[in-house]
């Protein structure tokens, strides 16, 4: 959820003077109204990062927005993707959790993610402690949602004498885990705790290697088992045009958000002594300016006609074999009206065939 | 570990069906009171307990905001010293913006078994309460990324998105007596709790009064002070004794009392005296004691109007935070009640301002 009028620029953190909450609060209004209407047109999951200090994404807890939407959707499943694990206090994300699963009568996804730089810097978290923290509270978490009786923790990072999480979840034994990453470690650990594991922001032949990676480790920690397609995702900007001429229309959108993000959740790293290290990004993602082409070469920006765009979504899912595909219709500053066509056309013209494949 | 007779309740016990069934139940009472025309209404944060299952208002709060229009929303109110205070700054921003200005803050300190749930020192880490406060204002209102090097918080650069709505941020609520002395140097609104009796409330708003006027030079106005109590409304005022009797009872018998058991268990440990670490014995009183000691209003209309203009002639208060449903009291029970209230007494409330 951008803040849209901001242009995006190289100060960090950008000053927040600039943040109008008349226009916020429209803005709000707006992205929820777009995930209602997603959840009427059949979009299976309804997806909301967690963000801080910053214009790009103004959501540090996407929960709340989610609480909104599990009384105004229906079938859809909310997947806050994800907690920052080291960002928050494990019980607080246990006892969050519980309570939309209980509100959405079981609809939610449990999104736990190790986090970027950015946001770790948002709350002078050392970059260095984040793995152990991010690993404990994974640990704690679960088992605090699934303990028959209070138990106490003595970990390294958090200390409970008496944990006992009310509510419980609604679903048993809890909601489905969903994690990402894209250091070794982070593949290891999703596929180890058999969690669905999600690429985004990396080109198709980066994302196979990941994908392969996390294939890799599933079958060393569950007996040569392959993971199911189901609990596989690629995440992928997506604007579909029926009529029009797409590029022209979503280009200047597509930029808009690429420059966000490049500002002010990856060039972030650089702040920080060993980031490219701790983070292994620059590695893989690429990162630098992207024009439009270079972005749908790699497989980054999905733009075109319905054809067009099922044909490239279909060319991943073989190369890449995801279940799930996140489709992020509305980025960067464009506009409701062109949020809500893109929504619809895509739900008309390219989910159905998709759904079928 | 730490457990103390009945607390905490283990969570097996908890139902998640059932609990979704009260969520809506709750939520519903909740909109309703929009519909009835109150001024706002509050969400407590309690952890690891089945008396009140909200360890996070703002979930709740969020909920509410697509669902009303008009009504203040006060979470009431975050455990300061339990969070971390850029998260609370962020989340009420956010609730804030998404309300359009609805937002009360609250920010409290918090009952003892709220820190034993996060295997806090009460003692200890109530100290903070005043830092966050602070910082989290600076939080909301700061231009530029500023660093924060304090005794408890060390951030090197704050810069929170999103800014509130409302200028120069939402209103602060504080509750509870820890807080009176807080709230009043810093000019929040302060409340007294369901269980501190109207004494104790005299009390404390008389200090609240003290700082107040030593700071600012001047009585702070009267809507700073709130009391909170349970309230009945029935025909007559035989009929809200019998309906409401039970339900109270079984409030304080069997919903507080595992926690106030526990909260005066860890005060004589850690040798404290705490008035609300004390409340044990209004467990142990029937319901006329309650009711005499003004923690429990019911009667007819004319009754309870007469009752709230009572005390709010001795203690002075500007709001009134009315518990309408307690105890093992039904829906139906309790929204009648609230309806009664909206049509009959606060006509009578209304006429006397």
């Amino acid at each position: 959820m951008p803040y849209k009028p901001l242009e995006p620029t190289a100060k960090w953190p950008v000053p927040r003077r600039n943040y109008d909450p008349v226009i916020g609060s429209e803005l709000y209004r707006e992205a929820l109204q777009a995930f209602y209407r997603a959840d009427e047109l059949g979009y299976r999951i309804l997806c909301i990062n967690e963000q801080h200090s910053k214009p790009s994404n103004v959501t540090p807890s996407p929960n709340l927005l989610m609480a909104d939407l599990a009384t105004h959707t229906k079938q859809a499943k909310l997947l806050p993707y994800g907690a920052i694990l080291p960002l928050n206090n494990p019980l607080r994300v246990a006892e969050e959790y519980a309570m939309l699963d209980v509100l959405s009568k079981g609809r939610l996804m449990a999104g736990f993610i190790r986090g970027g730089a950015s946001n770790h810097l948002a709350y002078s978290i050392p970059s260095r402690e984040t793995r152990g923290r991010y690993e404990e509270a994974w640990e704690l978490i679960t088992k605090a949602w699934t303990a028959e009786e209070p138990f106490a923790w003595k970990g390294k990072f958090f200390k409970f004498d008496t944990v006992n999480v009310w509510p419980r979840t609604y679903q048993s034994p809890y909601p489905p885990i969903w994690s990402s990453g894209l250091t070794d470690r982070s593949i290891e650990w999703a596929a180890l705790k058999d969690a669905g594991y999600t690429r985004w922001l990396s080109v198709t032949a980066a994302s196979k290697l990941l994908l392969d990676k996390y294939r890799f480790y599933y079958r060393k920690y569950h007996d040569g088992a392959d993971p199911q397609a189901s609990q596989l995702g690629v995440a992928r900007s997506v604007y579909v045009s029926k009529d029009g001429d797409a590029r022209a229309e979503c280009e200047e959108h597509y930029l808009h958000f690429k420059d966000h993000v490049n500002t002010q959740i990856e060039s972030p790293y650089r702040r920080i002594p060993e980031g490219r290290e701790i983070y292994m990004t620059g590695k893989i993602l690429g990162a630098g300016k992207f024009n439009h082409e270079v972005a749908k070469r790699g497989g980054l920006h999905v733009c075109g006609t319905p054809e067009e765009v099922l044909r490239e979504i279909l060319a991943q899912k073989k190369t890449l074999g995801f279940g799930v595909f996140l489709a992020n219709l509305s980025y960067g500053n464009m506009p409701q009206t062109k949020v809500i066509k893109n929504l619809e056309t895509f739900a008309r013209e390219v989910m159905p065939e998709l759904q079928e494949a | 570990m730490r457990r103390y007779q009945d607390f905490p309740a283990p969570n097996k016990m908890f139902d998640p069906r059932e609990g979704n069934r009260l969520y809506l139940e709750y939520i519903e009472e909740l909109v309703l009171a929009e519909e009835l025309g109150f001024d706002y209404v509050a969400l407590p944060e309690q952890h690891s307990k089945q008396d009140n299952i909200n360890p996070s208002p703002n979930i709740l709060i969020s909920h509410l905001v697509g669902k009303t229009k008009r009504i203040g929303l006060l979470p009431y109110g975050a455990i300061l010293p339990l969070h971390n205070p850029i998260r609370i700054a962020e989340e009420y921003a956010m609730l804030d913006v998404l309300s359009k200005g609805r937002l009360l803050a609250g920010f409290v300190h918090g009952g003892l078994t709220n820190y034993l749930a996060y295997g806090m020192d009460y003692l200890r880490e109530r100290e903070k309460f005043e830092e966050a406060w602070d910082l989290i204002v600076k939080a909301w209102t700061a231009d530029e990324p500023f660093r924060w090097s304090g005794k408890h918080y060390q951030f090197d650069k704050v810069s929170v998105w999103p800014r509130p709505y409302q200028k120069p941020h939402p209103p602060i609520y504080t509750a509870g007596g820890a807080s009176a002395s807080a709230a009043a140097e810093k000019g929040g609104s302060f409340g007294s709790g369901f269980t501190t009796t109207t004494e104790e409330t005299r009390g404390l708003f008389g200090r609240y009064r003290d700082i107040y006027a030593k700071k600012y030079g001047r009585a702070p106005p009267a809507a700073n002070l709130a009391a909170a109590r349970s309230i009945y409304v029935a025909e007559t005022e035989s009929k809200a004794k019998a309906e409401s009797e039970r339900p109270l009872l079984h409030q304080y018998r069997v919903l507080y009392r595992p926690s106030m058991i526990a909260n005066e268990r860890i005060a004589k440990k850690a040798k404290v005296s705490l008035y609300w670490a004390s409340r044990l014995f209004l467990a142990n009183e029937g319901y006329d004691a309650i009711v005499k000691r003004g923690n429990h209003i019911a009667g007819s209309p004319e009754t309870v109007a007469e009752m709230i203009l009572g005390q709010r002639k001795d203690l002075r208060f500007g709001a009134l935070l009315g518990l309408f449903r307690f105890g093992d009291m039904t829906h139906d029970q309790a929204t009648r009640s609230m309806r009664l209230f909206a049509e009959e007494v606060m006509p009578l409330l209304r006429r006397a301002n």
